[in-house]
C-alpha cells in the first residue's frame, strides 16, 4: 500500500498544490492511505480537498483511506459534519 | 512581522476607518440604520483582529473596547445617541494615529485610557437610561434552530472559512451539521467552495443571536434561519445526499456579487506605466512622420495599426488613473460636522456627482483648496441660527458640494445659503489693505476676485477656522496649478456658489501648438478663447508687452519672440491667441499657429523647472521638443508692467 503523509498545512494556501499531488497518486495507486497525524493546520479547503480525494476514490472503486488522525483534524471534520462514510478510520500507520 | 505586512495592514486599516467615519456620520444622523451598524462593527472587527495578528496589541485591546460598545449598540442594551458618536468618532482618529507605531508612547496611552473611560461613561449612563422598549427585543427561547447554509464558490479564495461560523454557531448551544459535497467530477478546483451545509442548533438563543455568527459572509452566503416548531423537533431530517440548493426565504439576504475583481497597485507603478505610454505615443508620431515621408505603403500600415493600437493603450492607462471624486468627498463630511459644532452653526452638508471621476494626480492636489472653500463657505458664508431666523430662512444652513462633467472638463461647485459676499465690505478692506486705490469703479466679478488676493480677508474677528487671509489665495494658486479655472458667483443674502472648472488629466494636455521662428510652444487649448491676425508693425514695449485691439477695446498682449528673445524676423502678420485668465482677455502673439495638438506632458529637468512661463515640455512626432505655457503665469507677471506702460 502506498504511504503518503499529508503536509503540515492543508489550507487554502496550499490545497492546489496538494490537489496536484494527490491526482498524481490516483493515477498510480489502487491502495494509498493518507497519514493525516502530520497537520497541524487545517481549514475547510483543506477538509474539502481530502472529502473530495475520497469521493473520488469510491467513484473510482480504489481502496483508499484517511488515516493517523489528529485532534485538530478531528475537531475540524465533525464541525463540518464528520468524517466520510467510506471511508476507512484507523488510528495508527 | 514584515514592514510590507504593516504597510498593507496600515493601509486596509484605514479604509476601514473611513468606512467607520462615514457610518458613524450616518447614524449620528439616523441610528436607526441597522445596516450601518453592521458595517461599522464588521469593519472595527477587522482591524482590531488583523491589529493583534500584525502586533498593534494596544491598537487590538483599545479596539476591542470600541467594538463591545458597537456590540451592545446592535443589541440594543446602548443607545446610539450623538454624545456616543462623537466619543467614538474620537476613538477612531485615535485609532488612525495608533497604527503609526506598533508600541505607541506614554502619552498616546494614556490618551487611549482617556477616551474608554470616556466611553465606559457613556455607555453605563446609556445602558441604564436608554433600555430598550421591550416591543423591540427578541426574547431568547429554548428551540430548535433549522440553518442552511450555502457559502459563495468564492469564500475560501475572498478568505472566508466555514470552520469559525460553525465554531461560533456551536457555542449557542448543541450543533449537529449535516455536510453536503456538490464537487464536479472533472474540473475540480481546490480553491473553489462545493461544500453546503444543514445545522440544527439546539440552544436558547435569538435568531439576532445567529445571524451575528454570519455578521461576515452574510452578503455573499445563501443562509437560511427558521425555527422549528417544538412538537417537530424529533422530525428534524437530514437532507439528501443531491441536494444542492437551499431554499430561498424572504429574510435571507441577496448575494451582493462583486463582479470585478480588483488589485492594488502602487501609485508609482502607474507612473511609470503612464510615463512608458506618453514614450510610446511619441515613438508612434515619429513613425506616423516617418511613413508618410516614406511612401512605403507596408510600412504606412504597421504605422496606421500602432497608431490605433497606441492611441487605445494610451486611453486605457489613463482611465487607470481616473478615481471617482467621491473618494474625496467622504472626509468633508467630517470637517462640515465638526466645524459646525465649534462655530455654533447648524449645517446641511449635501454631496452630488461623487461618482464623477478625475486623474488621480489632480485629485490628491483638489483637497486642500476643496476644504478652504468649505471652511470658508461655513466661517464667512453662512450665518448663526439666530441671523438666519430673523432674515426669514431656515435654522440650518446649507453647503452643496457638486462635481460634474462640462465640455469635457470637471465642474465643481461649492455653493452656500448664506448671506452673499457683502460687496461693500470687500472694497473697504482692499481700500484699506492698499489693493485699491480710492475713485476706481468695478465690477461685481472684479470685487470677488479682490478675495483671491494675498492677505485680504474680511472677517471681524480672526477664527480657528478661517480668517486669516491666508486661504483664498492660496486656493486660487492650487487650481490654477491643475490648470483650473475659479469664478465666484453671489447673491447678497442668497448666498455664494464658486466654480471651479477642471481638467480630467494633468498627464495629456489638448494644445494649441504655434510657432515663433523655429521654436514650438504648446498653448492649453482650455485657456484660448480666439486666435486673430495682428500686423507685426506694432514694436513691444518692455518685455514683449504691448497692446492690441479686440473686440473694440485695447487688450494687453505678450508677443513670445520677444519674451523668450527668439532670433529671426517677424513675418508681415502675425497671430495673437486671445486667451482668458481672472476673466480679462489677455494675447500672446506667435508667428503661426500649427494647429490643435494632444500631447503627453513631460515635466522639465531641475535646471529648467524654474523657467517663467513654462510649465513643461513634449516631443513633437519629428522628434523635437516643444515647451507648454503656463498662461497664467505670463498674463500675471505680464499685466504689471502693462499697467504701468
Amino acid at each position: 500500500m502506498k504511504h503518503w503523509v499529508a503536509p503540515l498545512q492543508l489550507t487554502i494556501f496550499d490545497v492546489r498544490r496538494v490537489q496536484t499531488e494527490l491526482e498524481e497518486h490516483q493515477l498510480l495507486v489502487a491502495d494509498c492511505a493518507v497519514d493525516l497525524s502530520t497537520i497541524e493546520e487545517l481549514d475547510t479547503s483543506g477538509a474539502q480537498l481530502l472529502l473530495y480525494w475520497i469521493q473520488t476514490a469510491a467513484r473510482l472503486q480504489k481502496r483508499w483511506k484517511l488515516i493517523g488522525h489528529n485532534t485538530l483534524v478531528d475537531s475540524t471534520f465533525e464541525l463540518l459534519g464528520g468524517y466520510p462514510a467510506n471511508m476507512e478510520h484507523a488510528t495508527h500507520v | 512581522m514584515s514592514d510590507a505586512g504593516q504597510d498593507i495592514f496600515q493601509l486596509e486599516a484605514r479604509e476601514h476607518l473611513q468606512q467607520i467615519e462615514r457610518s458613524l456620520l450616518e447614524l449620528e444622523r439616523d441610528p436607526s440604520q441597522r445596516d450601518e451598524l453592521d458595517a461599522l462593527f464588521r469593519s472595527m472587527h477587522t482591524i482590531k483582529g488583523s491589529g493583534g495578528m500584525m502586533g498593534y496589541q494596544h491598537l487590538a485591546d483599545f479596539s476591542h473596547h470600541f467594538e463591545s460598545v458597537l456590540d451592545k449598540a446592535r443589541k440594543g442594551t446602548v443607545k446610539f445617541t450623538e454624545s456616543l458618536a462623537s466619543v467614538l468618532l474620537l476613538a477612531s482618529d485615535h485609532i488612525n494615529h495608533l497604527l503609526d507605531d506598533p508600541q505607541p508612547s506614554a502619552d498616546i496611552r494614556q490618551h487611549s485610557d482617556k477616551l474608554l473611560a470616556e466611553l465606559n461613561r457613556l455607555v453605563g449612563d446609556s445602558s441604564h437610561s436608554h433600555a430598550c422598549d421591550d416591543s423591540d427585543t427578541e426574547h431568547p427561547t429554548a428551540r430548535l434552530w433549522h440553518i442552511g447554509i450555502k457559502p459563495s464558490e468564492s469564500s475560501f479564495r475572498d478568505g472566508f472559512d466555514c470552520v469559525p461560523v460553525l465554531r461560533e454557531l456551536a457555542s449557542l448551544g448543541h450543533l449537529s451539521v449535516t455536510r453536503t459535497l456538490t464537487a464536479p467530477e472533472h474540473g475540480f478546483d481546490a480553491e473553489s467552495c462545493y461544500l453546503q451545509f444543514v445545522c440544527v442548533l439546539s440552544a436558547e438563543t435569538t435568531e439576532a443571536a445567529i445571524r451575528d455568527a454570519f455578521i461576515f459572509v452574510a452578503d455573499d452566503w445563501q443562509i437560511d434561519i427558521s425555527a422549528a416548531a417544538p412538537e417537530s423537533a424529533s422530525e428534524v431530517a437530514a437532507p439528501s445526499a443531491g441536494q444542492s440548493e437551499l431554499p430561498q426565504s424572504s429574510s435571507t439576504r441577496k448575494t451582493k456579487k462583486v463582479e470585478d475583481q480588483l488589485i492594488r497597485v502602487p501609485s508609482t507603478k502607474l507612473d511609470y506605466l503612464m510615463s512608458l505610454v506618453g514614450e510610446l505615443v511619441i515613438v508612434k508620431a515619429r513613425l506616423e512622420q516617418l511613413a508618410s515621408q516614406s511612401h512605403d505603403e507596408h510600412l504606412t500600415e504597421v504605422s496606421e495599426e500602432l497608431t490605433r493600437l497606441s492611441l487605445e493603450l494610451r486611453d486605457n492607462a489613463f482611465d487607470i488613473r481616473m478615481l471617482p471624486i467621491g473618494s474625496i468627498f467622504g472626509r468633508f463630511q467630517r470637517l462640515v460636522r465638526d466645524l459646525s459644532k465649534s462655530l455654533g452653526k447648524q449645517v446641511e452638508f449635501i454631496t452630488e456627482g461623487e461618482e464623477t471621476e478625475l486623474d488621480k494626480v489632480v485629485l490628491d492636489k483638489l483637497s486642500d483648496p476643496l476644504i478652504h472653500l468649505i471652511r470658508n463657505s461655513l466661517d464667512h458664508g453662512l450665518e448663526t441660527p439666530q441671523q438666519r431666523l430673523s432674515a426669514g430662512k431656515p435654522e440650518a444652513g446649507t453647503i452643496k458640494l457638486k462635481a460634474s462633467h462640462l465640455n469635457g472638463q470637471i465642474l465643481l461647485e461649492v455653493s452656500d445659503d448664506g448671506a452673499g459676499i457683502n460687496t461693500q465690505r470687500v472694497l473697504e478692506k482692499a481700500r484699506a489693505n492698499g489693493l485699491l486705490s480710492e475713485g476706481n469703479e468695478l465690477t461685481n466679478e472684479q470685487i470677488y476676485g479682490l478675495i483671491f488676493e494675498p492677505g485680504f480677508s474680511t472677517a471681524a474677528t480672526v477664527s480657528d477656522v478661517s480668517g486669516r487671509g491666508v486661504g483664498m489665495d492660496v486656493v486660487k494658486r492650487s487650481i490654477e496649478s491643475l490648470q483650473g479655472r475659479l469664478s465666484v458667483h453671489s447673491e447678497s443674502g442668497q448666498g455664494t456658489t464658486i466654480r471651479i472648472l477642471l481638467p480630467m488629466t494633468l498627464a495629456i494636455i489638448e494644445g494649441l501648438m504655434v510657432k515663433v521662428s523655429d521654436s514650438q510652444f504648446v498653448i492649453p487649448l482650455v485657456a484660448v478663447e480666439e486666435c486673430i491676425e495682428t500686423s507685426s508693425t506694432q514694436d513691444s514695449g518692455q518685455d514683449g508687452a504691448r497692446l492690441v485691439e479686440y473686440r473694440e477695446r485695447l487688450t494687453p498682449c505678450l508677443r513670445l519672440r520677444d519674451t523668450f528673445a527668439i532670433a529671426g524676423a517677424r513675418p508681415k502678420y502675425e497671430q495673437t491667441i486671445v486667451i482668458k485668465t481672472d476673466d480679462k482677455p489677455f494675447g500672446i502673439t506667435v508667428d503661426e499657429v500649427v494647429g490643435q495638438y494632444q500631447t503627453v506632458i513631460k515635466n522639465l529637468g531641475p535646471l529648467y523647472q524654474m523657467t517663467p512661463g513654462v510649465m513643461g515640455a513634449t516631443i513633437t512626432g519629428d522628434g523635437g521638443v516643444a515647451m507648454i505655457l503656463d498662461v497664467n503665469q505670463l498674463a500675471e507677471d505680464a499685466r504689471p508692467m502693462q499697467f504701468e506702460a
